[in-house]
């Protein structure tokens, strides 16, 4: 399996005669982490993760942030545990709970709120919580199967480059190429124009064609305004 | 999860990183509390787009119609100083209260009626509220014997609401409705005390003053309880608001952000966009061009139209 330093010799290849600014924990930090995120997001079969935690008795909601901070879509959600190692029932119920949403509850039930049970629905508040429904009278288990983006790679400290990237290593080449094209988007007219037209290729043209369009104009004007600049005083 | 510091290192990574800015030698002026300050708004601009939300309990208040949720307005009780002395700076006392059975806490508000100060409640005592950062915004910024004051309680202390998207009071939804159209319905019906049925919000330059109409007049309270768990309470003293919130009040550097990772660099290509678009030179220009650029990109992957 490739490691960190792998990936990170990879992205160097990218960057070219570039690579001898990029020291390794910043490639890490403004480069492969946000490629390998922007890739979860991109396809959010990537990356997906279960977790069991349990919904305490009159509860109605889950904070993500506390529970699954690197979901970014819930997919799934069960009543039970239903972890990777271990399947198991919650007070005898074991099923999926049905999507919907508080607008929907609320037309076919007011008072939605008030009702407790088991619950049998999920629905989303916002993007940091989740809400089971009814509220449950008796702690219960849930099983979040979520989108995820993958955990940072740990080289901001250069103590672990031999550990493995969280995504597969099929998808490494890619995630070293869109590391690259972020990498070099901050540096300079020149290289941000290389940096667009990498991920123009990658991605697509339709997101990057303004911000193309637009930095050539910044440039044109910058090379007119140029020699006023470097006039020497007095040279008049 | 990270904290604003790491976010704020980031971000300055890259600027440090512009030629342009650092030759223009405007870097040292971009602090730390800057950043966080664009990071802020980056922020705001997440929740204007209903990705924050929450629930909040407020307490209904027997014949009150007008609840700002982002203000001190849960009045949990009054009185009247009789210390015996004046020009005290710190503290109020009152031998004919007990404020900690009243349900004074520590980050409430004591205001002078009288001189029209306030201060933050950071001690409380059977008969005396100490306000170890003294008073503002009076005459005196002093309390004297016969000076009558009000204490207040905030009705979303952890949060700052950014609009309203629905009101259940009892337990049950209310209905959303605009004053002028229950005009129609229901002429005179600031007068009608049959309970809440619908809500509204003040007016659109005021969308976190809440509105019940009619008011409460079921539930048993007047003085406010602040249960740990507030659905274990009688329904008639909730007022439940979802509500669009932001998420991030606490602008300590350590504090630990307050959004999903995913949402990380969204925050950080915009923030440098921002910051990058401020200078107004070409270059700097053309950084916060393919910086907007990218951080659109990542917005758009987390269903958010634009940042």
């Amino acid at each position: 399996m490739p490691t960190v330093a792998e990936l990170l010799d990879e992205v160097a290849l990218h960057l070219g005669r570039n690579r001898e600014y990029y020291p390794a924990a910043e490639v890490c930090r403004s480069g492969l982490n946000p490629a390998l995120r922007l890739l979860c997001l991109l396809d959010p079969t990537l990356a997906t993760e279960r977790t069991v935690v349990v919904l305490p008795a009159q509860s109605l909601t889950l904070d993500l942030r506390t529970v699954a901070p690197r979901a970014h879509q819930v997919r799934r959600v069960l009543l039970g545990a239903a972890g990777a190692a271990v399947v198991s029932r919650s007070a005898a119920h074991f099923a999926p709970l049905a999507p919907t949403t508080r607008e929907a509850l609320a037309r076919r039930d007011p008072a939605w709120l008030r009702r407790t049970g088991i619950p049998d629905r999920w629905f989303p508040l916002g993007r940091h919580l989740v809400a089971a429904w009814p509220r449950p009278v008796t702690d219960h288990s849930l099983t979040l199967v979520c989108a995820v983006v993958p955990p940072p790679v740990t080289a901001d400290t250069l103590t672990d480059l031999s550990s493995t990237p969280a995504l597969d290593s099929t998808q490494h080449e890619l995630v070293a190429r869109v590391a690259a094209a972020i990498l070099l988007l901050k540096d300079g007219a020149g290289e941000a124009d290389r940096g667009l037209q990498m991920l123009m290729t990658l991605f697509g043209k339709e997101a990057f064609t303004m911000a193309a369009k637009r930095l050539r104009n910044l440039q044109q004007q910058g090379t007119q305004l140029q020699p006023q600049l470097v006039t020497p005083a007095g040279a008049a | 999860m990270n904290t604003l510091s790491d976010l704020t290192t980031r971000i300055r990574a890259v600027l440090q990183d512009d030629e342009a800015l650092l030759s223009s030698g405007k870097f040292p002026a971009w602090q730390s509390a800057e950043i966080r300050s664009e990071l802020d708004q980056a922020l705001m601009t997440l929740a204007r787009r209903h990705l924050f939300q929450s629930l909040i309990w407020v307490n209904a208040i027997a014949s009150r119609s007008i609840y700002p949720l982002n203000e001190w307005a849960t009045q949990v009780l009054t009185g009247t100083d009789n210390s015996g002395g004046t020009g005290t700076i710190q503290s109020v006392t009152d031998t004919t209260q007990n404020f900690v059975t009243s349900g004074v806490s520590v980050g409430d508000r004591v205001r002078n009626l009288t001189d029209g100060c306030r201060g933050l409640v950071t001690a409380v005592e059977a008969t005396v509220l100490t306000c170890l950062a003294g008073f503002t915004g009076g005459d005196e910024n002093a309390f004297d014997s016969g000076d009558q004051y009000v204490v207040e309680h905030p009705l979303t202390p952890t949060t700052r609401v950014v609009s309203i998207e629905a009101v259940l009071y009892d337990g049950q939804d209310l209905y959303y409705t605009e004053e002028l159209a229950l005009d129609r319905l229901r002429p005179g019906w600031e007068l009608r005390h049959t309970g809440p049925i619908y809500w509204s919000v003040d007016n659109a330059q005021t969308p976190t003053v809440l509105r019940i109409m009619p008011s409460p007049v079921l539930t048993g309270s007047t003085v406010p309880v602040f249960p740990e768990s507030p659905l274990l309470q009688d329904w008639r003293d909730n007022l439940v608001v979802v509500a669009s919130i932001h998420p991030q009040e606490s602008q300590e550097p350590t504090a630990a952000l307050q959004v999903l990772d995913a949402y990380e660099d969204a925050l950080v290509y915009d923030t440098i966009a921002r910051f990058a678009g401020m200078e107004g030179e070409w270059q700097t220009l053309g950084l916060s061009t393919v910086m907007q650029a990218l951080a659109q990109v990542y917005s758009q992957q987390l269903g958010i139209r634009h940042v």
